[in-house]
Formats: structure tokens, C-alpha cells, sequence
């Protein structure tokens, strides 16, 4: 098995490097957060919203446009081009299960588009003495896990999703409806603390928040160790309902596909 | 007289080339419909997200809730009208580059600039212009009841320019494709650029505000024609909204020409 891996992922990082000239593009039109930043800093003036000052929302803001360039997935949109126009034909006559070689694409294009995030971050952290960051070396640890956590809690989502490719044709759709209410409740557009208390608590028990709310808060130390162990927690169970979800989705689908082909 | 027919001759191919894109796209039925729904679906989180602003104070710079919705639907309406218009001609564009089809075009006994610019629509965002302006028009109510006469001309003047302007923008982009070749990149740009539209240029304050209203002219695209509507911008405003849309039409066919120029051909 690691043999396999060692050699998807070298394919998959020639494949990802092709890409490298579209690169500064795709991160320059990252501009969502920094425009929704720029607002909360001009009310952060006239009010403390949510008990927030101006500082946490710069830290707040810049670690998710990192963040999110870390664990985007696009492999969603893979799966259900594969499916639909049959495409998973010819990988499905490979030894190995399509998944491994969608997995090391996706990893190799995560490492490559978040190198410059990761960069970006690590110099304002030697620069800005004042910049948030983790408390302790323990918290750090944490932080990094709950990132790695984020990536494969959405490469799950997406799989399981798409997965319905094998028997509706607007699945695109409805992963746009997911994320739609994914929007709000990862803290992609504004950070949890501002969300009505009620629907707070239902973000953070939902499976968004661990796709950007935990990694971003443990990143720059607003999470106890503790309170980041909990809300780890939270995802792994997450992250265990959706491999379960896609695994099954996956071999009915699988069936359903012979049908159709034979 | 001459001039009058070639006019209509080029409204004519206008509407022919809009039907022949509702025509690609009226097999897809069902999509429109879901499109429609999925319009209202970005459109009612879009209002939440700024009623979040407002859960904290009750105006923002002088921006009331109502006010800043106006705003948000002329950034619905003015994205829609991009995806309309600029997107789907930048990838023609593209194809044709590649393909080298451009050549035969530029046989064609009509003006080169008409046949790329206007050639291609996606009428699937037709929603998204309706319901962005009547998120606008909605907003302006709140504000100050219906508006009247003398009130929508002045926006009528505001939102015409807006439309050139994207338009002038649009060919900006074409021309530059004809040296990048790349449509995708030069589409992730300005969609990035418009983003910045959705809420009212004063929100970002000083340096950004003027680099979005002189440089990347984004605020003359929502920000102004919400003001008109609002009743809260001076005629001397909507002049300069047109003066810099001409100033924009003029300096983009001129950069269209230059392009075109060096376009050696697929065949040299």
C-alpha cells in the first residue's frame, strides 16, 4: 500500500505543479474573507460586536483565507463528472480503489496552493509579535491536527455526496445547497461568536464548524486544549458517519453502475 | 440614413444571437428552474449575512440596513450581468484563439469588437438580474417609500453607465486574452474584483475604498446606482459615473484595437 501512495503521489505532484502558473491568479482572487474583515473592522470601530475587538478579526480573517486554501476540495466535482459522463470506466478497470489516486491529487494540490498561505502566516507571525496565535507547544499540536482534521472531514463530504451521482444528475446542486448553510455555519462568513447563541451551539455539534471554525480558533489560540479536545471530538465522530455514508453509498452505487453498463 | 439602417442591422443580430443562446440553453429546462431556485437560495443567505452586521449596531457609517440592502442587490444584478455577458463571451474568446476560428471572424462584414463582445449570453442569469434589482428597488423603499420620476431617471443614468462600464471592462479582458490565450484566469480575477461590490465602498474605508472607486471603478457599479436610488447622490455624481463609463468605452476599444493588431492569425 505504501508503495502505491509513494507513486500516486509523485504523479499527483507533477499533475498539481502543471498548475503552478495559475497559482498567484487562484490565490489573489481569495478575496471574500479579506472583504468581509474590512467590514467587521469598520463596525469593530463604532461597537465591540459580539465582545470581538479588531485584533481577533485581522487574526480571525487571515488564518481562514489560510486555512480554507489548505482544505478546499474539489474532488466533489471529480466524482461527478467521472460518474456521470463515465469517466470512472477506465479507472474502475485499475487494481486499486479510484479514491487513493483522488486523495493524493487532492493532498499534492492542498500542499502546493497552501505553501503560500503557510508561508504568508509564518512570517507575520516572526513579525507581529502581538499577532493571536497558540498558547502552548500542546495547543499547537492541536491546531495542526484539527486542520488535518477540517481537510478529511470535506474530502468525506464530498465523496459521500457525490456518491448520489450514481442515481440523481444535479448533484452539483446539491452540494451547493450543502454548502450553502456550510457557509454560515463553518464561520466562513462571519466568526461563530456573532452568530445568534441558539444557532451557535447548533454549528458547533454540526459538521462545519470542524471544517473551519475549530482549525482557525485553535490556530490562533482562542481554543484550551480542553475546549479543542471536545470540538476534535465532534469531528471525529463526524468524520466516521460520512466514511461510513460515502463507503456505503459507494458499493450500492457501485451495483447500480454494472446495471446501467452491462 | 445609412447609419440608422447599420444600427438596426446590429440590434437585429443582437436579438439573434441572444435567442440563439436561450435556444442552447432552453433544452436544459429543468436547470433553469433550479437555477432560479438556487438564485433566491444565495440571495436569502446574502441578506443574512448582512443582517449579521447589523445585529451589533444599527447603522454603518450612516448605512442604514435597507440602505446596504440596495446596495446588495445592485451587487446581485451587476455580478449577474458579468456572468451574463463577460463570462461566457471570454471563453468563446477563448476557444476561438485556440482553435484559430478568430480568423474567420475577422472576415466577417461587421465590426470585429461587436462579433466577440456580444456574441455569447447565459441566460440562466436572468434571475439574478430580476431579483437583484428588485432586492434593490425593495431596499430603496424600506428606506424612503417609493421613489418617483425624477428619482429613477437619475438611477436609469447611473445604471446605464454601470452596465458600460462592465462592458468596457469585459473588452479590456478580451483584448488582454489575445496575448494570455488562458480564459480561466482573467475570469477568477475579475470575479474577485466584483466581489468587493457587495457591500457599500465606505464599509472598507480610506485607501481601499479609493482604490476600489478610482482604480478598479467597483464602487461605480453598485455603490453609486444605490446611492441614485437611495436619492442620496447629487446629478454632478451620476455626470461622473457617465463621464468615467465613456472614458472607460473609448480607452477599451482602443486597447481592443491595439490587440487585435498584434494578433498574428492562426495561419501566419
Amino acid at each position: 500500500m505504501w508503495q502505491t501512495y509513494r507513486g500516486l503521489l509523485v504523479v499527483s505532484w507533477r499533475e498539481a505543479m502543471a498548475f503552478r502558473a495559475g497559482l498567484v491568479v487562484y490565490l489573489l482572487s481569495t478575496v471574500f474573507p479579506f472583504v468581509m474583515l474590512g467590514v467587521w473592522l469598520t463596525v469593530s470601530r463604532q461597537t465591540s460586536p459580539a465582545g470581538l475587538d479588531a485584533e481577533y478579526f485581522v487574526a480571525y480573517y487571515v488564518v481562514t483565507a489560510v486555512v480554507n486554501q489548505l482544505t478546499t476540495v474539489w474532488v466533489a466535482y471529480i466524482w461527478d463528472r467521472e460518474i456521470r459522463l463515465g469517466g470512472l470506466n477506465a479507472r474502475l478497470l485499475r487494481p486499486r480503489d479510484p479514491v487513493h489516486h483522488l486523495l493524493c491529487q487532492e493532498l499534492c494540490r492542498r500542499a502546493l496552493a497552501g505553501s503560500v498561505g503557510v508561508a504568508a502566516l509564518v512570517v507575520l507571525l516572526v513579525v507581529v509579535p502581538g499577532f493571536r496565535r497558540p498558547g502552548s507547544v500542546a495547543e499547537a499540536a492541536l491546531a495542526v491536527l484539527a486542520v488535518l482534521a477540517a481537510f478529511a472531514l470535506k474530502f468525506l463530504m464530498a465523496s459521500a455526496i457525490s456518491m448520489l451521482a450514481f442515481w440523481l444528475t444535479q448533484v452539483g446542486r446539491i452540494y451547493m445547497l450543502w454548502w450553502g448553510v456550510g457557509f454560515f455555519l463553518s464561520g466562513w462568513i462571519a466568526p461563530l461568536a456573532t452568530l445568534p447563541e441558539g444557532l451557535r451551539s447548533v454549528a458547533e455539534l454540526s459538521p462545519f464548524a470542524a471544517t473551519l471554525a475549530t482549525p482557525v480558533h485553535a490556530l490562533i489560540g482562542e481554543l484550551p486544549a480542553a475546549e479543542a479536545l471536545r470540538l476534535l471530538g465532534v469531528a471525529a465522530v463526524w468524520i466516521l458517519i460520512f466514511l461510513v455514508l460515502y463507503r456505503v453509498l459507494w458499493r450500492a452505487g457501485l451495483r447500480r453502475y454494472d446495471a446501467v453498463g452491462s | 440614413m445609412r447609419n440608422l439602417r447599420r444600427t438596426r442591422d446590429y440590434l437585429r443580430m443582437l436579438r439573434v444571437f441572444h435567442r440563439d443562446s436561450v435556444r442552447a440553453e432552453i433544452a436544459y429546462r429543468a436547470d433553469f428552474l433550479a437555477g432560479l431556485v438556487m438564485t433566491l437560495y444565495w440571495l436569502a443567505w446574502a441578506i443574512l449575512g448582512v443582517a449579521l452586521f447589523y445585529r451589533f449596531t444599527d447603522t454603518i457609517l450612516d448605512w442604514t440596513f435597507p440602505e446596504a440592502l440596495t446596495v446588495l442587490g445592485m451587487f446581485f444584478l451587476m455580478n449577474g450581468l458579468r456572468q451574463f455577458l463577460v463570462s461566457p463571451n471570454l471563453r468563446q474568446m477563448a476557444e476561438h484563439i485556440r482553435l484559430g476560428t478568430l480568423d474567420y471572424l475577422l472576415l466577417k462584414p461587421a465590426s470585429p469588437q461587436f462579433l466577440v463582445s456580444l456574441r455569447r449570453f447565459n441566460p440562466v442569469l436572468w434571475p439574478d438580474l430580476v431579483l437583484g434589482l428588485a432586492t434593490a428597488v425593495t431596499g430603496a423603499i424600506l428606506y424612503n417609500g417609493p421613489p418617483g420620476v425624477a428619482l429613477l431617471l437619475l438611477f436609469a443614468v447611473t445604471l446605464i453607465a454601470a452596465v458600460l462600464i462592465v462592458y468596457a471592462l469585459g473588452l479590456t479582458l478580451l483584448s488582454l486574452l489575445v496575448w494570455t490565450v488562458q480564459a480561466d484566469g482573467l475570469d477568477d480575477l475579475i470575479t474577485a474584483v466584483f466581489e468587493v461590490g457587495r457591500f457599500p465602498v465606505d464599509f472598507y474605508g480610506g485607501f481601499v475604498a479609493r482604490l476600489f472607486t478610482f482604480v478598479l471603478p467597483v464602487a461605480l457599479l453598485t455603490t453609486l446606482p444605490a446611492l441614485a436610488l437611495l436619492s442620496r447622490l447629487s446629478l454632478a455624481g451620476a455626470g461622473i459615473a457617465m463621464a468615467v463609463a465613456v472614458i472607460g468605452l473609448v480607452l477599451s476599444s482602443l486597447l481592443w484595437r491595439i490587440a487585435l493588431r498584434s494578433y498574428a492569425g492562426a495561419s501566419a
